[in-house]
């Protein structure tokens, strides 16, 4: 963990990318100017709401957006790479090698005809067409040891479908780290899981990162996963970045009034138990996004205002490399207090 | 709290089972294996547990979907195990549901107005007020009545459903994942309408959840379920500050908490090994395969849901209870 960036240059690097969808009025900006830098062995959380872009980021990233998605301008660049202007057949040498992707369901990117043991050959063949039948059969046991697949000769003659959903993660991580990249990908990679299932797996996933020494993006809704596993987080909301900086920072001190409400309307097993905070209203869609702020008609602190209303606030970080995009951000903390103020609502029993 | 006089018990289960046949070699999957609960009226129990666990199944056979192949479910007074088809009709506006997406749950070529209209007329209650009061109660403005399901985003489509299973002013309503597809900022607004309308309306629900945080500020009591059993049952309190049993306390320890100062001391707690295996349950203590404290004993003799009894309220199905 760390306060400041550490020293080095960052793995991936992310300037004013913008994202467009052919809508029918005219292009829809899906990723609205979005900045920031995954440095070494760090893990990195993008956290928002359905819409806000976080996947879509990641997807344009790696070179995967969805037909009719493009990136219409800002820069991505991976260890000194342009990842935009990089033609399609260099790309595939750095997908599944140097940066590596997770998904929610593996049901969704493994084949689910093929054997767990040949898909998992395929992927380290891949990228290391060198190596002999008895070495790639060496290594995929050796990756499965890694993610602690009990009994792991008898998984890889099974199906996909045959395993739980909490060792089908297991193998997808083996797969990810086949080649020991630089970043991995992970959006969303224990949400389909039950809950001490996705204890087992995140702890799996913390241990082999720091093996490999890769760095990680963890795309998620959930600010808790955040907390117990990212080193700095970037909150995202209607395209654009809200917030950034270690996850102490923003998680003590929020500095934008929709990371704030986002934070007190969390439910937590811990805690007050008094009403939880609602933020007002819904995230808005693609095609309808205010002017000005694309918080501002949800926000308790500065919505009302013309200046919100008008004007779209950049991101500015401050010196410890806490960045918020907000015009009243010094506000914030006061309607934090306010909204601590516990209510006479709590359930009885 | 000062202690008052108990609301009467609405809904009562007592000892049910539900086994599910496979081959005829096989053993029946006990799916639900000797489940008893109580909801008091205008309370809300929540039922916590993992996929597989059987808490679907459970309110499949309290809704009358599932067939109990024994035990009793007694709403009002009334036994419904065992009625017919017929028997149930009458007795089935009284059971409400409200399902997880509430898309798939909606009908897309009707109005909303029409969704929430629809069990009125079927019962041939329908007023046009009658409609016009569901949704304020729910936060929908009346002249979103006109309008299509998938023009709705997903929290008030949970409203919609909401609206819909109030409709017949059931005596229960049974709430399956309500805001588990919801986005964070949408749930607490769904969770918070709907103590607001118990409050309101003394309503009675039965809630269903995977999610403890959720659970939390739902209910005033809850029932952790594991492998077909209740494995610990105590008012919410009881449940959360003091909970007994080995599988509720790993499953509090593994709720991720949005504090990042917490972070190193939840690392050096305990992370549950292994996976439930519903189809093929050890001998003795369904859970003893996972659990750090098992012993000999374990294996020999099932615990009954009331082995440990720390307060007339709160019990776990456990020989070695205690804090972790």
């Amino acid at each position: 963990m760390h306060e400041a960036p550490p020293p080095g240059r960052p793995v991936l690097s992310v300037r004013d990318l913008v994202v467009v969808f052919d809508g029918p009025h005219g292009p829809l900006r899906a990723v609205d100017g979005v900045s920031f830098d995954v440095w070494p062995n760090e893990v990195l959380g993008i956290v928002g709401e359905s819409g806000s872009g976080k996947s879509l980021t990641m997807l344009a990233v790696m070179g995967l957006l969805p037909p009719g998605a493009r990136v219409e301008s800002g820069s991505i660049e991976f260890r000194g790479r342009d990842m935009v202007a990089l033609p399609w057949e260099q790309r595939r040498q750095v997908l599944g090698k140097e940066i590596a992707m997770i998904f929610q369901d593996p049901m969704t990117s493994m084949n689910p005809v093929m054997k767990i043991g040949r898909q998992l050959a395929e992927a380290i063949r891949l990228h290391a067409r060198e190596l002999s039948r008895a070495q790639v059969q060496a290594r995929a046991a050796e990756l499965l040891a890694l993610v602690r697949i009990p009994d792991a000769q008898r998984r890889l003659t099974a199906y996909p479908h045959e395993l739980s959903g909490g060792m089908r993660q297991r193998v997808m991580i083996a797969m990810a780290v086949a080649h020991d990249p630089a970043l991995l990908i992970a959006d969303e990679p224990t949400t389909a899981l039950d809950v001490t299932i996705q204890a087992q797996v995140l702890r799996v996933l913390r241990r082999i990162r720091s093996q490999v020494g890769a760095s990680m993006t963890l795309i998620t809704h959930d600010l808790g996963l955040v907390a117990e596993s990212a080193d700095r987080v970037v909150v995202m909301y209607g395209g654009r970045v809200m917030e950034t900086g270690t996850v102490e920072q923003v998680f003590a001190a929020p500095a934008h009034p929709y990371t704030a409400g986002l934070l007190a309307s969390s439910l937590r097993v811990d805690g007050p138990l008094d009403e939880a905070y609602a933020i007002p209203g819904t995230p808005p869609q693609v095609d309808a996004r205010p002017a000005g702020c694309v918080f501002s008609p949800r926000c308790p602190v500065g919505g009302h205002r013309d200046l919100c209303r008008a004007d779209k606030p950049g991101l500015h970080t401050d010196e410890a490399g806490h960045g918020v995009a907000c015009h009243y951000s010094g506000e914030t903390s006061a309607w934090v207090e306010l909204s601590r103020r516990p209510s006479d609502a709590a359930v009885g029993t | 709290m000062p202690v008052a006089e108990a609301p009467p018990v609405l809904l009562e289960v007592r000892d049910l089972h539900v086994e599910y046949r496979g081959r005829r070699s096989d053993p029946p999957v006990r799916a639900v294996d000797g489940v008893s609960l109580t909801i008091r009226q205008g309370t809300t129990l929540g039922l916590v547990g993992e996929s597989g666990c059987g808490k679907t199944t459970l309110t499949r056979s309290i809704l009358g979907l599932t067939k109990a192949t024994s035990g009793s479910v007694v709403l009002r007074g009334q036994e419904l195990v065992g009625l017919s088809r017929r028997q149930l009709r009458p007795i089935r506006p009284g059971i409400q549901v409200v399902f997880q997406d509430p898309f798939s749950s909606l009908d897309p070529k009707m109005t909303v107005h029409d969704v929430i209209a629809e069990p009125l007329r079927i019962n041939g209650r329908y007023s046009s007020e009658r409609v016009q009061e569901l949704f304020a109660a729910v936060g929908l403005a009346p002249e979103m009545g006109d309008r299509y399901p998938a023009t709705f985003s997903g929290g008030q489509r949970q409203r919609i459903g909401i609206a819909r299973a109030l409709a017949l002013e059931p005596d229960v309503l049974v709430l399956d994942e309500p805001v588990s597809a919801l986005d964070v900022s949408i749930q607490a607004q769904v969770v918070n309408l709907l103590k607001r309308l118990q409050q309101e309306r003394g309503l009675t629900f039965l809630f269903i959840a995977h999610d403890l945080a959720v659970v939390r500020y739902m209910s005033h009591s809850v029932a952790v379920m594991y492998a077909g059993q209740i494995v610990e049952h105590g008012l919410r309190d009881e449940v959360f500050t003091n909970p007994q049993h080995p599988y509720t306390q790993s499953l509090l320890a593994a709720v991720p908490v949005p504090d990042p100062a917490r972070r190193a001391e939840r690392r050096g707690e305990l992370v549950l090994e292994g996976e439930p295996d519903a189809a093929h349950p050890p001998s003795g203590c369904r859970f003893r395969l996972r659990c750090p404290r098992a012993q000999d004993a374990c294996a020999q003799t099932t615990p009954g849901p009331a082995e440990a009894s720390v307060s007339p309220t709160h019990s776990a199905a456990c020989f070695f209870p205690g804090p972790a």
